[in-house]
């Protein structure tokens, strides 16, 4: 132990013993300094960059001055910085290999903040997954959904696949698929649905909404109805028409049909045989199947 | 089911906008066509609520009564607790918080370097105030307008509210309804080219509110006029009362304060673009 202690001793002569409180006080003045910058540069930057570029901004010159105060630190230790900056290229070599994930997130990142398809706090839809943006970072963006979980997204993603921006434009459209039977006359149909959007204060009078004959489906006529509404009315409105036009048609006594099925037994000509029974017996056999 | 207090002020005793004093446990209702407007006052606190009727049909007269207890079944009801043990509750007219569209019924066109006089009835907003200096509680519509949008396309453009207007060119034709502002509108084609109106924006947060003497409200007289641009329109506000308001007073000023020359989109014949995609 005494060993320990003496080698120690004789190793902090008082010019090491200098050097290293030197070191320390410019790593502690490095950390102090780049917060400062950092938090100087974000107040700067407010109100000209968006909030996602000002958090980058911010992010690489602190870490630059702060590697700048690590190697004037490493320096005053008496590091050859020479030897280490070749050092560091051989590793930058082997991290470059290691870290290829890594590096297509970042240039990803960098593109993605440089072309600004959403922004903090837009809804945007990646695949399966909607929610709204938390954060943007050089490696993944960050999500929301809305069952509150939360979700992140690699940058290389965002750049490869299409992404949706839910709340980019002011208003948006609410297609509705709607069935009506064959025998109902479409004519009155697309009448009745303009009045129920016109009645409906949530759906913009103009533009207009969309009236699109689908085609002859199975069991239905097939329709499509698209009103418009405001982003923030968008959920809304999809619940409020739906109710009102099922009401509508309910109080016009206008058929959404159920698939129809036609049943046969071996041959096509041969109907099944039906028997008629009495009122009261046939509830009750009805009852028991 | 409310009891109703004995007396009961009808439309024409004083204009409905002027101070009312409200006992405690003791409320008011109005009445402004489609909106039945309640106001309760407890001890400390003071309860709206309101609610509309369904229907076009707008009855020419206002009326107020007293409540000696909130109707149990009103749609919207919310509780204010403002400092100060206020007594007095105000209502105040007020614009739209966004322009109008204004639809006439029947498309009107203009001719090339004519000039034509419409007047535009709308419904106008309820700010209910309390003490002195006023504290607006709440803002109600008098009928619940529909959302519209205006602009070149659907990623550009303001969001307004749709009116059906009947676009009434003489003035004598016009429904006498106090809680609707009357707005002179004048629309000048300088264009070489037939100018249909099928709807017109009326920039209506820029507009105050002035009161006649026998309790109609008004807003400055617009004039819009058509250059070559067919989108855009050239917009003067007019500065005080419109001539046909004799000897109005202003009531309320106007919620935003236009700069020399606005340029609106108030003829945009548009959207044809987005009306049948897919």
């Amino acid at each position: 132990m005494s060993e320990l202690w003496t080698e120690l001793a004789a190793y902090l002569t008082v010019e090491k013993t200098l050097a290293l409180v030197r070191a320390a006080v410019l790593l502690v003045a490095g950390y102090l300094i780049s917060k400062i910058v950092a938090r100087a540069i974000g107040g700067l930057a407010s109100g000209r960059l968006e909030l996602q570029q000002s958090v980058l901004l911010r992010r690489v010159v602190s870490y630059l001055v702060m590697v700048l105060f690590v190697v004037a630190a490493l320096h005053q230790l008496g590091f050859n910085l020479g030897v280490l900056l070749g050092a560091a290229g051989v590793l930058s070599v082997a991290a470059g290999f290691a870290s290829q994930t890594s590096a297509s997130n970042l240039v990803s990142g960098l593109f993605l903040i440089g072309e600004r398809p959403f922004a903090i706090g837009d809804v945007i839809q990646i695949g399966g997954t909607t929610g709204e943006v938390l954060s943007i970072d050089l490696l993944s963006v960050k999500l929301r959904t809305f069952d509150n979980l939360f979700v992140r997204i690699p940058n290389e993603t965002l750049i490869k696949t299409e992404v949706r921006t839910l709340s980019r434009f002011p208003i948006r459209r609410v297609d509705l698929q709607i069935g009506v039977a064959y025998k109902e006359n479409i004519e009155r149909i697309r009448e009745l649905l303009f009045e129920v959007a016109d009645r409906n204060p949530l759906c913009l009078d103009e533009p207009k909404p969309v009236f699109i004959f689908q085609g002859f489906g199975d069991s239905a006529v097939n329709i499509q109805f698209s009103p418009w509404a405001l982003k923030e009315n968008y959920l809304e409105l999809k619940n409020t028409i739906q109710l009102e036009i099922k009401k509508a048609f309910d109080e016009k006594g206008i058929e959404i049909p159920f698939p129809h099925r036609s049943l046969y037994v071996g041959s096509a000509t041969d109907p099944f045989p039906v028997r008629v029974v009495d009122g009261e017996a046939g509830k009750s056999v009805a009852g028991r199947s | 089911m409310p009891r109703a207090a004995e007396k009961a002020t009808t439309a024409g005793e004083s204009a409905w906008w002027s101070a009312r004093t409200v006992a405690p446990a003791r409320g008011l209702r109005w009445r402004f066509g489609p909106l039945a407007l309640f106001v309760y006052r407890l001890a400390a606190e003071w309860q709206i609520g309101y609610e509309f009727t369904a229907g076009d049909e707008e009855p020419e007269g206002w009326s107020v009564d007293e409540l000696l207890e909130l109707p149990a079944e009103v749609a919207k009801l919310e509780r204010f607790v403002p400092g100060g043990g206020h007594s007095t509750v105000t209502l105040r007219p007020q614009a739209a918080d966004r322009s109008l569209v204004a639809k006439p019924r029947m498309p009107l066109l203009v001719l090339p370097g004519e000039e034509t006089k419409i007047y535009v009835s709308a419904p106008i907003w309820i700010a209910v105030t309390v003490g002195e200096p006023a504290e607006t509680l709440r803002e109600v519509p008098v009928r619940r307008l529909s959302d519209t949008w205006v602009g070149s396309s659907t990623l550009d453009g303001e969001v307004a509210y749709a009116l059906k207007t009947h676009a009434r060119a003489r003035l004598e034709e016009m429904p006498k309804r106090t809680y609707r502002t009357i707005t002179p509108v004048v629309i000048r084609n300088e264009s070489d080219e037939v100018l249909p109106i099928d709807r017109v924006s009326l920039p209506v947060p820029y507009l105050s509110i002035w009161a006649t003497p026998d309790g109609f409200l008004w807003t400055q007289k617009v004039t819009l006029v058509r250059s070559d641009n067919p989108l855009m329109a050239g917009l003067d506000v007019g500065s005080g009362p419109p001539e046909e308001a004799v000897g109005a007073e202003r009531v309320t000023a106007a919620r935003r304060t236009a700069s020399s020359s606005l340029f609106v989109r108030a003829f945009s014949t548009l959207l044809s673009p987005f009306s049948g995609e897919d």
